[in-house]
């Protein structure tokens, strides 16, 4: 059966817990049909994964945990020919899938039946032997006959023993040994067409570095995510009127002060409903728990109630033996509902949310969009006040902030369309953003207070090139917030986040969701720990 | 040791009796004893199931006191704490709660999970947690002066409480504490097989998986794999049960709600347990 084309997020975390690193794990777009066979790729963030099965994906993500844990990325190639190059790969394949299987044993049964599958035990062509090859050094029992093959496992097993299986150098050696062999039986190899023949195994570009400078080594390979296109013909501005500037201060963390009004916000408000197309079809999301009915305080010494208050029946039985006039009042009832909860929830509507990993899957705007509307519905049917605003930014001079959904409004069919309408577009400058959701929030009575930020990545806009500037600047914005009596949480769909985002919201203050399709059980998360549900 | 002989100790009850199984991390057990020589108010903090209770078990057993321990609730009042009048047949009498309890004869006093209790019932700790070291009961007019071996040790979960359930700053403040987290891998391994009664690889094999849930936390868990987990865990493979359906009863379904989690962690499983 095939997937379904989006960001995985049950890969995603088993992946974490192998590996103990975070990847995005995505589908590969298929590939054309004259190319090779494709493979997984791994790169610095991501594991691209071709169409295949679960139990293939599990195996793929098992032997990418390998690699991140046991193999050595990007080494110089420049010495080593591309048969070399499959060899080397071949052998350290087998060497770090050991490796993993010495602490996991459940793993090997995982590779055991790909390889087997893929097994042509009787040709010499290059992907025969590669696939005897992997066979045997994965399973001793196999008995393979070929004089390269068994020299090729005679090798491996002398080398394991005599330096162990972490010394690689000594893999590294044998593995020439045997690419000169093959070179020797002069055995076709095509490195356009060669694919590794198990197809949970990756074209192991991790493990090189072609001759490549600096600069490109840190670019992550193409992925198959294709940018959100812009519907033709419709610009934001031309439905929303501007209010005039607003100034933020910006922190500079460098030399440590706090920028006076460095940085311009424009609030747009939408004129009248804006007519859009109804919003492509995809997977439902998963409904938002419904809130638990809150635990008030409990009322004390009332005329009535379900349970006796301890206290005051005593203090009311001593009177009576004194002769006195006992209180009525002896009873206890759990009290009216904690004050009501005023939320506003920030999306961040960066151009890169509005990315969609295939053309059918819901760019992560849109789960954004779904999640904050399902948010807005329960809280308003549970008598709390929410708010729905986006922003995303263009330099200091230009932060745009939308305000989708006020406190107090319906959420009718005009805020949903709205809310809909909001197109992806520039950077995430967020600490003006928070400065400003801060003002606005001050204003609601309500003394319980909060902000959601949801966003995909950490801070960035065009005028900043230090990583470290807008981070330190969005944790000013939230220990302000804080001060004022308005803790923020995060959540960041982005797998690498829980770096900055500890930064920015603190420990215990945010959430990470994997993939879009977690976002809103996370989101129902956070907003319990808002509630103090 | 007149004390631990007297039958009408009132705390008694309180006195733990054998010695609890402790396997000390790192030096909590010296700086608890520094602290308690000083009878510093204690505060540990740290993750569900890691060990905070049977380190005060084992303390308090080692330093001969009693400890009286109260798990701490929303709905819990300061009467429930300090004591209160009950009537009997000769009239009303004062009962003294746990904590006037171990302040009046000398115990360590233990509140499990403080926060859970509401703030304005926490603090009737204050004078008893600074220079005065005094318990006002304002309802009997009496003021106890603290017993010299009184201790005070509260616990919390910085890891999942919501907002509304934080410890005031002027409450904090009084404590020293100690953090305390999953004990290193060897020694975890070692309390898991001592205290299921499992072989040491199958301890080790246990604490693999609990090691890589526990990079979960903030991706979808709130808190990974416990120790007391993996003790319940060794117990039912102990017993027979299937490594895996032990593990799915204990760890994973225990965990989580959420099926791509639980996917993830049985494959863990899995993994681990072909």
């Amino acid at each position: 059966m095939p997937v379904s084309p989006e960001l995985l997020a049950a890969p995603a975390l088993l992946l974490q817990a192998l590996a103990g690193r975070s990847l995005q794990v995505a589908t590969q777009a298929p590939a054309a049909p004259d190319a090779g066979a494709a493979r997984p790729i791994v790169n610095a963030t991501h594991l691209l994964l071709p169409m295949m099965d679960a139990a293939m994906q599990r195996a793929a993500l098992t032997h990418a945990a390998a690699h991140l844990l046991y193999s050595r990325p990007a080494q110089p190639s420049a010495t080593l020919k591309p048969l070399g190059l499959a060899v080397v790969g071949a052998v350290e394949d087998a060497r770090v899938e050991l490796l993993l299987a010495d602490t996991l044993p459940g793993v090997r049964t995982w590779f055991d039946a790909p390889l087997r599958q893929v097994l042509e035990p009787e040709g010499l062509s290059v992907h025969a032997l590669f696939s005897r090859l992997a066979l045997a050094l994965h399973d001793e029992q196999y008995a393979d006959g070929n004089h390269w093959v068994d020299k090729a496992r005679t090798l491996f097993a002398a080398a394991r023993r005599e330096h162990g299986l972490e010394d690689d150098t000594a893999f590294r050696r044998l593995a020439s040994v045997l690419a000169n062999d093959l070179g020797q039986m002069r055995v076709r190899f095509d490195p356009r067409l060669y694919a590794v023949p198990a197809p949970y195994r990756d074209d192991n570009s991790y493990l090189w570095q072609h001759g490549a400078t600096r600069e490109t080594e840190a670019q992550p390979l193409p992925s198959p995510i294709t940018l959100q296109a812009p519907p033709a013909g419709s610009t934001v501005p031309a439905t929303e009127t501007t209010m005039p500037a607003l100034a933020y201060p910006e922190w500079d963390y460098r030399s440590g002060v706090l920028r006076p009004d460095w940085c311009q916000l424009y609030e747009l408000r939408p004129l009248a409903a804006v007519q859009t197309a109804p919003p492509p079809a995809h997977r439902p999301l998963l409904p938002l728990q419904r809130f638990r009915p809150q635990h008030g305080r409990r009322l004390r010494r009332q005329w009535e109630g379900e349970t006796l208050d301890l206290d005051a029946a005593i203090e009311a039985a001593v009177e009576r033996r004194v002769q006195g006039t006992p209180m009525g009042r002896i009873f206890q009832r759990p009290g009216p509902q904690i004050q009501p909860l005023s939320l506003l929830v920030l999306l961040d509507c960066s151009l890169s949310t509005g990315t969609r990993v295939h053309e059918q899957a819901a760019s992560l705007l849109e789960v954004e969009q779904e999640a904050a509307l399902l948010l807005a519905r329960d809280a308003q049917a549970s008598g709390q006040r929410i708010a729905l605003h986006a922003f995303c930014s263009d330099t200091r001079a230009q932060v745009r902030y939308h305000r989708l959904l006020d406190f107090g409004q319906p959420l009718d069919a005009q805020a949903e369309a709205r809310l809909r309408a909001v197109q992806a577009a520039w950077s995430t400058r967020l600490g003006a953003a928070l400065r400003h959701a801060t003002a606005l929030l001050a204003a609601e009575p309500a003394a319980q207070r909060a902000l959601l930020v949801l966003t995909d990545g950490e801070p960035s806009d065009v005028d900043v090139h230090d990583r470290r500037y807008l981070i330190d600047d969005a944790r000013v914005a939230v220990q302000e917030a804080a001060r004022l009596g308005v803790p923020v949480c995060g959540l960041a769909v982005d797998a690498g986040a829980a770096d900055y985002a500890r930064r920015i919201f603190g420990s215990g203050n945010f959430r990470v969701a994997e993939a879009p399709a977690q976002l809103p059980r996370q989101l129902a998360a956070l907003h319990a720990r808002l509630t103090g549900a | 040791m007149q004390r631990d002989l007297d039958a009408t100790d009132p705390l008694a009850d309180y006195r733990v009796r054998t010695p609890p199984y402790y396997r000390p991390a790192a030096r909590e057990v010296a700086l608890y004893e520094h602290a308690y020589a000083h009878r510093l108010p204690l505060m540990l903090k740290g993750p569900t199931g890691c060990g905070k209770t049977r380190f005060v078990e084992y303390m308090a057993w080692k330093l001969g006191r009693p400890l009286v321990t109260l798990a701490c609730n929303e709905d819990m009042s300061a009467s429930d704490l300090v004591g209160r009048w009950l009537l009997d047949e000769r009239g009303t009498t004062w009962h003294d709660g746990p904590l006037t309890l171990a302040v009046r004869h000398g115990g360590i006093c233990y509140l499990d999970e403080v926060v859970e209790a509401r703030q304005d019932t926490t603090v009737v700790i204050h004078p008893l947690t600074d220079a005065r070291r005094v318990l006002p009961l304002d309802r009997k007019g009496e003021l106890v002066h603290a017993h010299p071996d009184f201790q005070l040790v509260v616990s919390y979960n910085p890891g999942y409480q919501s907002r509304a359930k934080d410890m005031k700053p002027s409450t904090r403040q009084r404590f020293a504490a100690l953090e305390f987290d999953y004990p290193p891998e060897a020694v975890e391994t070692e309390i898991v097989a001592h205290e299921a009664g499992i072989a040491p690889e199958l301890a080790a094999r246990l604490v693999g998986i609990a090691r890589r849930t526990r990079a979960l936390r903030e991706r979808g868990l709130d808190e990974g794999v416990s120790t007391r987990m993996l003790i319940y865990a060794g117990t039912l493979i102990r017993d027979g049960v299937d490594p895996r359906d032990s593990c799915e009863m204990t760890m994973t379904c225990a965990l989580t709600d959420d099926p791509d989690m639980a996917a993830a962690l049985r494959d863990l499983v899995d993994a681990s347990f072909p």
